[in-house]
Parts: structure tokens; sequence; C-alpha cells
């Protein structure tokens, strides 16, 4: 679902009435975004105001003798030495390699909303320690990781080093910004004389307990105002009006980093993996927002926002997480952009040239700075930091790695039947189906239409029989309407948004009149749990899954199809304080009402459109309303690959495209790109044509019944990936850098990717392609075509012939991937299964590799230890089988059918030899063209310990 | 030891060749049981290599065919085979073993949990009813279908007598214009000539006034007004009239108007303005004759009730009239009567052949239409053609008027939308008259046209069953009728395959 006005007359009958001005507005009949409809950063006051401020000319200076060292925190005072007035500078080392800082007006007018709820906990932190000083710098040491951070008095700015060498330098270009809460005044004398009496009452005020002792330096006269220009204290846009009650409170701050060229991540924008300069565009923008058709290769808002930023160059990663919900643009500057490589070389040459430094700003409209230095050094490190601070992606239930057929809208139970029906008759897996917001009662979620699905419960344990589950779609816009329950208890129990003037905040959206329940308040989160009670959400079972789009929020009556900016939250925050995390607070009450409802024994599956920095604890995520063409296909890539560097992992696209009908090829091509990404669905919107697949000839239907299946056998390392990313904040796709990280080729690929460590993967996004090339990366390694199983040098690049079959896939020479390769109607049909091993040999002979299996759907794993993680190891011609984590155990039917070794000479024999010692010989078969040994039947269990040795 | 290897034992009677793979469909199990020989290695069914017996069914796929493992799910591409007893018999993907799903209702294909019941029995029992009372519903349909062929052939029979009387009279008729046409001609010649001499001065405002004026004074009304009858109207009183009267003392009408008149008007009708130049008032236009297309009665009833889109809005038809002004003939002796009458006769004449005419064309063409319709191989659908049916669904009302057109209008109020006039037959190949397609309906917002198939079902009786969007502005109805039934087989309820 998502965005999808229609100008068709029947709407306007649904929806009762007329055409609002609004919607007549924001329609274009033409297939492309309305970029009018959203803010440039000219037409957003904080953005145009920052952005014209001019590197060089920072006012801040540190106040080093105000120098507080706490046990854990380092604070000194920031003062604007135009305006006068003091900030506050906190600084963490954290364990790990991350640097916290934060700063923060040291006496605000009204407190600065503070993002909860994102991290963890309070991260531990090591301990600081004063290491040199002199005049006008500070130098400190941040822990053991021999990290030391230089303050320079003035003007202020803090420069990052790891022994000798400088990683990241802030303030360096003096665009520090601040904008201090003041009181509205209607002229200048006025202005000035209260900033006077502020200033001074700011000094009254209680000094916090660390500051006692410094006295701070008493302003000579009154500080200068600057002018406040229109638009500070009230902005309009379109025919909205924001009142700005606290006027100005942006915030900015610039962060260089020498050496790097190559910057990733701050999803989600439609863009390459790379981004770029923004230099004489718009900076790309942070603000979840519903968006009619959109583009490709622009840096404008989409549904979701993480605020982390990763840098990379050979044997250095960085990362910045800028940890604020309010809305955000990003500038990124290059001293390289624009150079030829010729020209890189000749400064390089001739020894002149500048060293390639990347520039990044961050501007946001509220809020403080809070920011981490993630400091990597590799790029597994820097997303490991990030997920020890924000979480890692939460383990998947098994069944929602499987394939999702969903389309706006299956249309009522018999809908349903046929459809699940087509999958069975054509032999295609499938795991969940999907209703989309047709299902409901008017659009009144948590209900049923009784005409199209009296049932609901006969549907879903239908669907159960046959190892299938559903997803129905629950949008956090609730019906205006005296005889909807939840809307009723939510207007009665106070738990919606409200204007600024204290009352309900109404808007435009499906079901008509809408209100929108405030999911910031942890009393609304616990109600919205709690209506996912078998016997509150009636009809539903332990088979129906969650669906919350539109949850940016969308508003269809809103300024930018969202809420109103001077809306009020729980504990009086605006909207404009917590708008990008508004989404995940949906997620996260969903996923919770998930958990709740099975008494806390199996894990949810949610899937969400709108999210922020943590929204990986709650589900899956997709790329919303995109299109049947091909460079949405292609883009479908880097924008799950930003996704899973922002800690995302579970990503997709909608498959087929959403708008519009894709052709058979573009189709074909999409099934084959997806089985190869996290979040598998095809999803359609209303206005398109059927596409099941069978509806295809069936020369193409069998080619997405090849590519599902190569999905399904594959599912064990899936799963096994989504443990890693679990455990250790890894994404599951992978950009090329993350395992080649000195490789500068990789640097900007983002047609080809990693799945885990094992799987490259380039899938064919070009119409009519006869071939395409594959990098091949790696020093002295090998990689296997994983259907043909020939073996390529690296690196190189490949030309890799295609039909419309082909899916370009290699096995990485030295690792083991575990499959279950019985073609079964749902990955709860292939519950105990054997699996097969492919040993894939690097050049020196060996491979490793690992499996995760557990039962799929609990939190046993978590709360019982009740899983396997095997560890497989192949050297000097023997395969060994040992645990990767002896805290886990578990009985599972699963045995080994298959050990296929690429790579290998014929032996003479293969032993195996079980746990007790018991040998028996395995009967095998060799292709010495493709040097490919297949071992019969090992048949040990997959949970024991067993060695082949081959001689 | 295969339990040790953690997969459940293969049970001895899927092995032994009697449950599973050795009955397979009658005839195969006659010429592949030979081949499942324990006594000696196993042959691929294909040929493409050999096994030893102990690896049959040992839940690893050695032939590329999948034959070494009729029992279990090892072969991407093998089949497992459910004989289904008290049902019929299956073949199901080998990957539908053991996964926990309940595939064949003997349960066989689940042996390794025995989870599912055998429900064969039930099943054939509930499928034999079923059976029966389709094969009822169908034979009562086929016997309607029956008679329908025989009506339509009757009524076709009819259809084409009507066709050929009609084209008979349409040559008859035009072979009677030609000659009516000339009546017509040399009738309206005399009685222009006459009309031109007898054109009477068409009475101004002014000579009505004067004949009223007449008439009011003629106190007696014998037709001439003397000096007493002047001589009661005071106002009238006056040596000039008098004079004007004439030696006389009488005067008719005529002589009134031109010599009187002039005088007494203005003492008459002192209010009345002097009459402006007249011109004759131009006759009305009759208007164009509309071209009524024939409806049936009840058609049109409900076509009344739709208020905005009905198309065929009678227009109130004006009386029918000669060339003449509307006005009242004025008096013509009696000759020039005689052939005013007869050149009118002659008109009508005329009128009324070629009227005929078209209702003999129309009729023609509306039978050559109907007649050159593909009805189905024995004209069974005919009976369609020129009714419509209707469903109602939650929110809509869908109408099909077979070989016309689909439309569907939404309860709640609001425009008719055209689902799609008459294109073909449209059923897969082999069954044609399975199905119909209606194509060019209203137009979709960043879509095509749009278009519904509607599908024949048999029945006893004739009723849209279904109406589905299966896709945006793709309809899909249901329409059931025994034209549709095929005949059954005798003895097809007793032939028990199950």
């Amino acid at each position: 679902a998502g965005s999808r006005v229609r100008p068709d007359p029947r709407w306007r009958r649904r929806w009762g009435g007329e055409w609002p001005l609004w919607l007549t507005l924001c329609l274009g009949a033409s297939l492309a975004v309305d970029r009018g409809n959203f803010k440039s950063c000219e037409q957003s006051g904080f953005c145009r105001r920052q952005r014209r401020i001019q590197p060089g000319n920072s006012p801040y200076r540190a106040l080093l003798e105000s120098l507080q060292l706490g046990p854990d925190v380092a604070t000194i005072q920031l003062v604007n030495e135009v305006t006068q007035v003091p900030l506050l500078l906190e600084l963490w080392g954290l364990t790990g390699n991350v640097t916290r800082l934060r700063i923060q007006e040291l006496s605000p007018l009204r407190p600065r909303y503070r993002v909860p709820d994102v991290l963890l906990g309070d991260p531990p932190a090591e301990r600081l320690e004063v290491t040199g000083r002199d005049e006008g710098t500070l130098e400190l040491s941040l822990g053991p990781g021999g990290h030391r951070l230089l303050v320079t008095e003035r003007p202020f700015r803090l420069d990052l080093l790891r022994q000798r060498e400088l990683l990241c330098s802030v303030n360096a270009r003096g665009l520090l910004v601040f904008e201090h809460q003041r009181r509205r005044r209607d002229s200048l004398a006025d202005k000035v004389s209260s900033v006077w009496d502020k200033i001074k009452s700011l000094f009254r005020r209680a000094v916090p307990p660390f500051l006692t002792g410094f006295v701070p330096p008493q302003p000579a006269e009154p500080p200068a105002e600057p002018e406040e220009e229109p638009g500070a204290w009230e902005e309009t846009f379109k025919t909205h009006t924001d009142s700005k009650p606290y006027g100005p409170t942006s915030v900015g701050l610039d962060f260089s980093l020498p050496g790097f060229e190559h910057v990733y991540g701050i999803p989600e924008h439609a863009e390459s993996l790379r981004l770029r300069p923004t230099e004489g565009g718009d900076p790309y923008r942070l603000y979840n927002l519903d968006v009619f058709q959109y583009e490709v290769f622009t840096p404008m808002a989409l549904y979701g926002s993480v605020p982390l930023l990763l840098a990379h160059r050979p044997r250095l990663s960085l990362g910045i997480f800028w940890l604020n919900a309010a809305e955000t643009w990003v500038d990124i500057g290059s001293n390289t952009a624009g150079k030829t490589l010729f020209g890189k070389l000749l400064d390089y040459m001739q020894g002149g040239g500048e060293t390639p430094q990347t520039e990044v700003r961050w501007m946001s409209e509220s809020g403080v700075i809070d920011v981490f230095l993630l400091l990597g050094p590799r790029p597994a490190d820097v997303t490991a930091q990030y997920g020890r601070l924000t979480g890692t992606q939460a383990l998947p239930p098994l069944f929602s790695l499987g394939y999702h057929q969903s389309r706006w809208n299956y249309q009522d139970e018999a809908d349903v039947e046929a459809v699940e029906r087509g999958f069975e008759e054509h032999e295609l897996p499938l795991d969940v189906l999907w209703l989309d917001i047709e299902h409901a009662d008017g659009k009144r979620y948590f209900t049923w239409d009784p005409a199209k699905f009296p049932n609901p419960r006969g549907m879903l344990e239908r669907l159960a029989a046959r190892k299938r589950r559903m997803v129905s779609i629950v949008d956090p816009h609730i019906k205006v309407d005296g005889g909807y329950r939840v809307h009723t208890e939510l207007r009665a129990r106070g738990l919606y948004v409200k204007t600024k003037d204290g009352n309900d905040y109404e808007g435009w959206c499906w079901p008509g009149s809408s209100a929108y329940p405030d999911f910031t308040n942890p009393e609304m989160r616990e109600w919205w749990a709690n209506m996912f009670a078998f016997d509150q959400y009636e009809g539903s079972t332990e088979a129906l899954y969650t669906w919350n789009d539109m949850n940016e929020p969308s508003v269809f009556s809103g300024p930018e199809v969202t809420m109103h900016k001077d809306a009020r939250h729980f504990g009086g925050w605006e909207h404009r304080e917590l708008h990008n995390i508004y989404g995940l607070y949906v997620h996260k009450a969903t996923a919770e009402g998930l958990i709740r409802r099975s008494g806390g024994r199996l894990r949810p599956f949610v899937l969400s459109r709108a999210f922020f920095a943590g929204s990986q604890r709650y589900g899956a995520v997709w790329t919303g309303d995109n299109t049947a063409d091909w460079e949405h296909l292609r883009i479908s890539i880097p924008m799950c690959l930003s996704f899973g560097l922002a800690g995302l992992a579970f990503c997709g696209a909608d498959v087929g495209g959403f708008f519009q009908n894709p052709g058979p090829e573009l189709q074909v091509r999409w099934y084959q790109a997806g089985a190869f990404q996290p979040f598998f669905r095809a999803h359609a919107h209303l206005d398109t044509a059927r596409r099941e697949p069978w509806l295809l000839s069936p020369e193409h239907l069998a080619l997405v019944r090849a590519a599902l299946r190569r999905r399904y056998a594959l599912l064990p390392t899936w799963y096994t990936a989504f443990y890693h990313c679990h455990r250790q904040g890894i994404p599951v796709m992978r950009p090329l850098w993350m395992e080649f990280p000195d490789d500068p080729h990789t640097f900007a690929m983002d047609d080809q990717y990693l799945l885990d460590r094992v799987l490259l993967v380039h899938p064919v996004t070009e119409p009519g392609a006869r071939g395409v090339n594959v990098y091949l990366p790696g020093e002295g390694e090998v990689w296997y075509n994983d259907e043909t199983h020939e073996q390529h040098r690296a690196p190189q690049t490949l030309y890799v012939p295609v039909t419309l079959s082909t899916i370009p896939v290699f096995q990485r020479g030295g690792t083991v991937i575990p499959r279950q390769d019985r073609p079964r109607r749902s990955t709860e049909a292939m519950k105990g299964d054997p699996f097969t091993l492919y040993v894939a040999l690097s050049p020196q002979g060996t491979a490793q590799g690992d499996l995760y299996v557990d039962d799929g759907i609990s939190f046993d794993y978590a709360t019982k230890n009740a899983f396997l993680h095997r560890h497989f190891h192949f050297a000097n011609g023997t395969l060994t089988s040992s645990s990767a984590d002896p805290r886990g155990s578990m009985s599972s039917p699963a045995w080994l059918e298959r050990v296929v070794i690429l790579g290998v000479g014929r032996p003479e024999s293969a032993l195996l030899t079980t746990h007790d010692g018991s040998q028996s010989s395995l009967h095998f078969q060799h292709d010495p063209e493709r040097s490919v040994l297949t071992l019969r039947r090992p048949g040990v269990p997959i949970g024991a310990d067993w060695s082949i040795s081959l001689r | 030891m295969a339990a040790a290897r953690g997969r459940p034992e293969v049970p001895p009677g899927v092995i032994s060749g009697s449950a599973v793979w050795g009955r397979r469909r009658a005839r195969e199990a006659r010429t592949e049981l030979p081949f499942y020989d324990p006594s000696g290695p196993f042959r691929c069914l294909d040929g493409s290599g050999s096994v030893a017996f102990a690896w049959v069914n040992d839940d690893y796929c050695d032939c590329q065919d999948g034959s070494d493992e009729p029992g279990t799910p090892a072969c991407p591409n093998g089949r497992f085979h459910c004989t289904n007893a008290g049902h019929r018999p299956r073949s199901v993907p080998a990957a539908h073993v053991n996964d926990g799903v309940c595939d064949c209702c003997d349960g066989t294909d689940e042996w390794g949990s025995g989870a599912c019941e055998n429900t064969c029995r039930e099943r054939g029992r509930q499928e034999r009813e079923e059976r029966l009372r389709s094969a009822a519903r169908a034979r009562e349909g086929f016997a309607l279908r029956q008679r329908l062929v025989q009506e339509a052939a009757e009524a076709k029979r009819e259809k084409e007598s009507r066709l050929g009387a009609l084209q008979a009279a349409r040559r008859e008729l035009q072979a009677r214009l030609g000659p009516l046409r000339a009546a017509k001609e040399a009738a309206e010649g005399p009685e222009r000539e006459a009309r031109e001499r007898h054109r009477p001065r068409e009475p101004t405002q002014d000579e009505a006034g004067a004949a009223e004026a007449f008439a009011e004074l003629d106190g007696d009304g014998d037709g001439r007004l003397t000096l007493e009858e002047l001589r009661a109207h005071p106002e009238l009183d006056g040596a000039e009239i008098e004079a004007a009267l004439g030696s006389g003392g009488s005067v008719d009408s005529g002589t009134f108007r031109e010599r009187l008149w002039g005088l007494v008007r203005e003492r008459l009708r002192p209010q009345d303005p002097p009459e402006p130049p007249q011109t004759p008032p131009e006759p009305p236009q009759s208007p164009p004759e509309e071209e009524e297309e024939e409806e049936e009665p009840e058609e049109e009833e409900e076509e009344e009730e739709e208020d905005e889109e009905g198309p065929e809005q009678v227009p109130p038809v004006p009386p029918q009239e000669g060339e003449g002004p509307p006005q009242e003939e004025p008096q013509f002796d009696e000759a020039t009567q005689a052939l005013i009458d007869a050149a009118q006769r002659a008109r009508d004449d005329l009128a009324a052949a070629e009227r005929e005419l078209k209702e003999a064309e129309d009729g023609i063409r509306a039978l050559e239409t109907e007649l050159g319709m593909d009805f189905g191989p024995e004209g069974e659908f005919s009976y369609l053609y020129n009714q419509c049916w209707e469903l109602s669904t939650s929110e809509y009302l869908y109408r099909l008027c077979p070989f016309q057109r689909v439309t569907q209008r939404p309860k709640n109020g609001g425009a008719e939308t055209s689902l799609g006039l008459w294109g073909s037959w449209a059923g897969p190949e082999g069954d044609k008259f399975g199905a119909q397609k209606y194509e060019g309906g209203t137009g979709c917002w960043q879509g095509p046209a749009r278009a519904t198939t509607v599908s024949l079902r048999c029945g006893a009786g004739t009723a849209l069953r279904a109406a589905l969007e299966p896709s945006r502005c793709e309809y899909l109805l249901e329409l059931e009728t025994p034209a549709a039934c095929r005949e059954l087989p005798a003895g097809h309820e007793e032939h028990d395959e199950l």
C-alpha cells in the first residue's frame, strides 16, 4: 500500500463527497513525483538559514578552563562569542571504539528533545584522561583503543586521532550552529533587552553541580541579537502554516573526514550506494514522507530515516551517528568531486594535490547535537558498533524469509483461496499471503469486511493447514467514527496526537477523516499492543501477522503529506521534534503486540514502511511504492545495501514494481533479483493487471519457479546470515567493500553484492541482456559459479553470458554453504529436511562455514539456548563438523543428505567418522571436468560431530 | 543404520511394492512393477543408471528421473502415487511426502508421521453424492438445452419466414413507391394551380376586425347592415357614415369592409392600435423523424428506470401533418377542395408506404443481425438474445444483456459504467462457447477500457452467479445456463472410478 492517490471517480464516491482541494492539487496524472509537494532546502527555513552560513568563521570558543572530568564524561563549556550564549559540550569515550559528543544549551528556556528509546541503554564508557594541555588546546585520551581527542579553544574544534593518524575533525569548517531559544520580540530594542535579561537570568539559575567553582565570563555588554529573518517564528508552505511557537531552534555541525572519498548510508534515498556530493543541489534530506511515485537518483526524503553515515577508505571505516529525530538535511562535500581520475593522478604525481577529503554537514530543525563517532576500523566493526548502540536486526521467524505474495487487494476469501490454489497447482513455494487495506471494514483496521471476509478464522486455519500464513495491514490512522471501538476508546482515553490548540489532531487518510494515535506515549503503545490479543483482534490467529503502512505518518491533507509540525505529543513535545521516530514507535508497539499475544513465546513479524535508527529491532522494512520499470529494479540493490549498512538488514523492494505493469521479462528478472534480497515479496497497485506467476507464459512461469526454488534451497544460508546479523550487527546483504575493504575497485559498486560473506550476486537488471560483467574480487582467490560450479580466478572482471534463466551467483572459494534442496511448498514444510553442504575450496584447499538452526519461530533460541550452531571446516582433505557455540543444543531430525565439494580431485575413498568413532565408507561421484565431488548420503544427524576424510 | 542417521524409516509397506510404487495407475503398475525387483540391481526407469536395490526408497535421489524414490521426497522431480482406495488415485509431487500436509486422502503421503487419517471413503461418498447431484443438474440442464435447441430452431425458422415475408413486403413496397410518387406528383400539380387561383387573401387582423365589427353591428344577423342597425350604436352617429352607407341603405360585409370600416374603426375600437403590416407566420417545421430502435417491451421498462443514461427517451411526436400551413384551411370551392383532397390522399398514401418500407427494413436489419449471430453449434444460446440478467453484490448491480453489453451501477447511487460491448466467443480451445468477451467499456484511469469475460456454466436455470473484478477494470461474470450443459454418457453416475 502506499501513497496511492487515485483520481478515479469511484474514489470520490468511496470517500463520499467532493475532492478536497489538497487532493486535487497533489494529483499528477503523469507517472512522476510531484516535487512541488515537498520542500527544497530553500523552502525549509532552518536549512536555508544554515546553508547560508559560510565556513571559516565559527563564533564558538571552547572554555577549556571549564573542563570537568567525571568518571565517564568530560564536560566543557562553549560560548558563542557573538551572542554570548553558552553551550555545554559533553564527551564520552565508549567501549568498543566509539566516541560520543553531545552539545546542548547550558540552560535552555524550554527543555530540548533528546531522542529516547533508540539506544539500548547507557552505553558503557571508558575512563577519560587529560593527556596533554597547552595554550588553546586540550588533549584527552579515550580509553584503551589508542584514540585521542584534541579540543581546540578558538575557534572551537575537535580532532580525533588514532595514534598519529587524524580520523575526523569536528567543526573544522566552523559550521557549528545552535539556534538558542529566545522569546519572541516585536521590536529590536525589545529583543536586545530581553536577551540581556535572559543571559543574566541564565547565570542566576542553578548551575550544574560539576560547574560549581567555575565562574563564567560575564558578557561586557548586551549581545547583539542577530536580525531575525522572516520565517523564524512562522513558516508557510503551500497552503499550510507552521506556527513555530518556540521560534528557530535548529542545530548543525560539520565533520571533516581526511583521506575519505566514499561515504554511504543515511537511508532512505532512492540513490546509488555511494553518496554523491551535494554542492549545487539540495542536501540529502531525512524526513519520513509518503512520496507518491518517487523517482530514482534524487536526494529527496522518502519513507524512513536513519541518521547514520559511513565513510570508508582502505584500512579504515568510520561511522557518524547523528541521534536526532527532527527534520534533518545532510550536505556532502568533496574536494575531489568533479576531478577526473587523471586529474587526481596528476595531483598525486606532482605531490601538490590536496589529500582527498570528504566534508559532512548535518542540520536538524530542533533537538540537541548528539553524535556517536564509530571508529571502526574495519567495516564490520562500524556496523557492530552501531548494533551495540541501537540493537541489531531481530532474528526473523524462518517463514518470513520465504516468499510473500501480496497485492492491493486480494478481494475476498474466495480470491485468497484461489491464489493459494494457484501456488499449489503450479508447484510454486509460498509462505505468506497478504491483505491490503480493502480487507478491513471501511478501512477500520482490526476489523474485516463482513461481506468479503465473513470467516477470517476459517481462512487462516485453511492456510495454516498447508503450512502457510497471512499478513493483514494495520495502519496507524484511525477512522473518526463514533461506531468504531478503536476510535471511541482512543478518544476517550485522550491517546490521540493533539493539535497545537489541544484538540485531537485529525487529517485525511484512507478511511476519510482520521485521527492519529500518539505512539510516543507508552500508554498508547501498551493499549495498541493489547489490541493484537486474539480476543481483541477478532478473527486473528497465530497464523496472522502484521503490516504497518503509512506510518511516516501519512496525512493526505497535511503539509508534505504528513503531520503538522506544531501538533502536540505526549510530554508536550512538538511533532517537529520527533517526527522521524513516530514510525518506529508504531512498529515497536505492533511487534510488542504480536509477542504478547503468544505469551512472550513467539517471534513477531511486522513489516513497516517508515523507520528510524533502531527499527531493525522490530522487524522488516521495504522500499515503499516503487514502479515497474528497470531503473526501480536496479535501485532496489543500492537501497537495500544502504538499509543494511544502517542496521536494517531485513529489506526488500516490491517484486514486479508497485505502480504500473511489468512486462514478462522485467517480472522474471525481478523475481530473480528478489530471490536474492532479504525480504522477498511481490506486491502490486490496485490499478495494475493481475500478475500471479502462472499468468505468465509457461516458459516465464518456469523461470519464476526456478528462482523461487533457488531461494528456498538457500534458506539455511539466509537464516544463518540473519543469525550472524542478529548477533554481530553485520548486514546480510553486504557491499563488496565490507569483505574486500582494501580493494578500491569495489568502493562504488552497487550492481553486485555479497550475501553474507559467501555468495556474490549480480542480478541481471537490463532488458534484453546477453551478458553481464561481474567483478570477482580478492587477490589470489577463486569463485565458483553457483549453478555450473565452474571455477574462476580472482581478481578479474568476468563477462558472464546470460539467458533469461541466468542469475549470476558465485560462491566464494574457501566457504561452506548449507542448503536444503527439496522443493517444498513452504519453509515450514521443509522443517526436518536433510541438508546438503556445498564446500567450495580455496586455492589452498581449505574452506569453512557454518549453519544455524533453531525451531524457526520461538524465542527459545534466546531464552533456552535451543539452537544448533555448527561449524564446518575443510583442511588437509578432511571436512569436520563441530559446534560453533557450545551453549546451544537442540534435537533435530535433520540429517546430512549430501556433501558437494567444489575444486577437488578424485579421491580413492571417502571415510565418514561419527562422534562415537565408528567409521563407514561413503559412495561418491566425481566430475573431473569441473572438479566436483559429490559424497552420497553421509546420513549423520545435522547436530552431531563428525568428519569425512578424502584419501 | 538408518534410524541412527536421524531419519524415519520408510515403512516396509511402502517399500514392499504393494502400497505405493507398486500401485501406480493400473496400467503403469503392470509395466513398472517388474522393474522393482528386489532380487537384482534397480535400473532407473529412464535408463539413465542402475543402483543397488537397497538404494530404492532410501531417501536419497540416485536416478535423474526420480524413479528410485517412488516413496520418499528425495527427488525434486519425483512423483508419489496414492492409491486412495475408496476415492480417486492421485499422483502428487514427491516434495509433498512427509511435509506435514495431508495431500492424499488415504494419508499415505505422510507415512513418516502417520498424522493423516484415511478420509478416502468419506470423501468418496461425498464426491459420489456431489456427482449424483451435479449429474442430475446436468441432465436436467441438458434436457432444457435440448428444448432450447428445438425452440431455437423453431424460432429461427419463424424468424427466417418473417424475414422472407418482410423481404417480400419490401419488394412490393419498393415497387409501389414509384407509382405512388407519380400519383402524388400528378395530383399535386392541379392542386397547386387551383390553390393559386383560389388562394384567399389571408384574412388580416384588420379584416378579421372588420368581420367581427360587422357581425357585432349586424343586429338581426341577416348579413346585411342597415342604417337602423348602425343607429343602434350612438358612437357611430355621423353624416359621413350614413353617406358611406350609400343609396342602398344597407351593405354586405365586403362592402362594409371596403367603405365603412375605415370610418367606423376609430370610433368603435378607440384603443386598438393601427394594424401593422402583416406577414403570414411560417408554418412550424415538423421535426425529422426519429429512428427508433426496436426494443423488447421489458427492456424499455427497465431502461426507463435508468434516469441518466436511458438513451432512448422518446420525444413527443408531433401530429402528422400535410405540407400545408397549420391553420384551418380556408374554405375553397368544391372543385378546388376536391383537387386538394385528392392530392392529400396521394401524399398520405406515399407516406404510409414509405413508413411501411422503413419498418420492413428495420425488421429485416434486426432479423438479419440476429440470424447472423453465432448462437452456438445448435443455436442453443439464442434465447439469451434480447434479454438481460442482473446480479447484486455488496457494492454494485451488474447487468448482462448477452450478445449486447455488460454494465455496472453502484448501489449507493451514481452513474452506470459500461463494462464492455459484445465482442466474441472467447472460450479456451476446444470449448469456444465456454466464455464470452465484452470489450471497449468505459476507460480506466491510467489504464485500458473496461472489459468483461462471461464464463458460461451448466445449470438448470439461467442466472448470473458471480461478478468479480480480478484485476482493475477486468471483470469476470459467471452465467449459469442450460445452454452450456453437455450430454452425459449413459450410466455416468454409476461409473465409479473411485
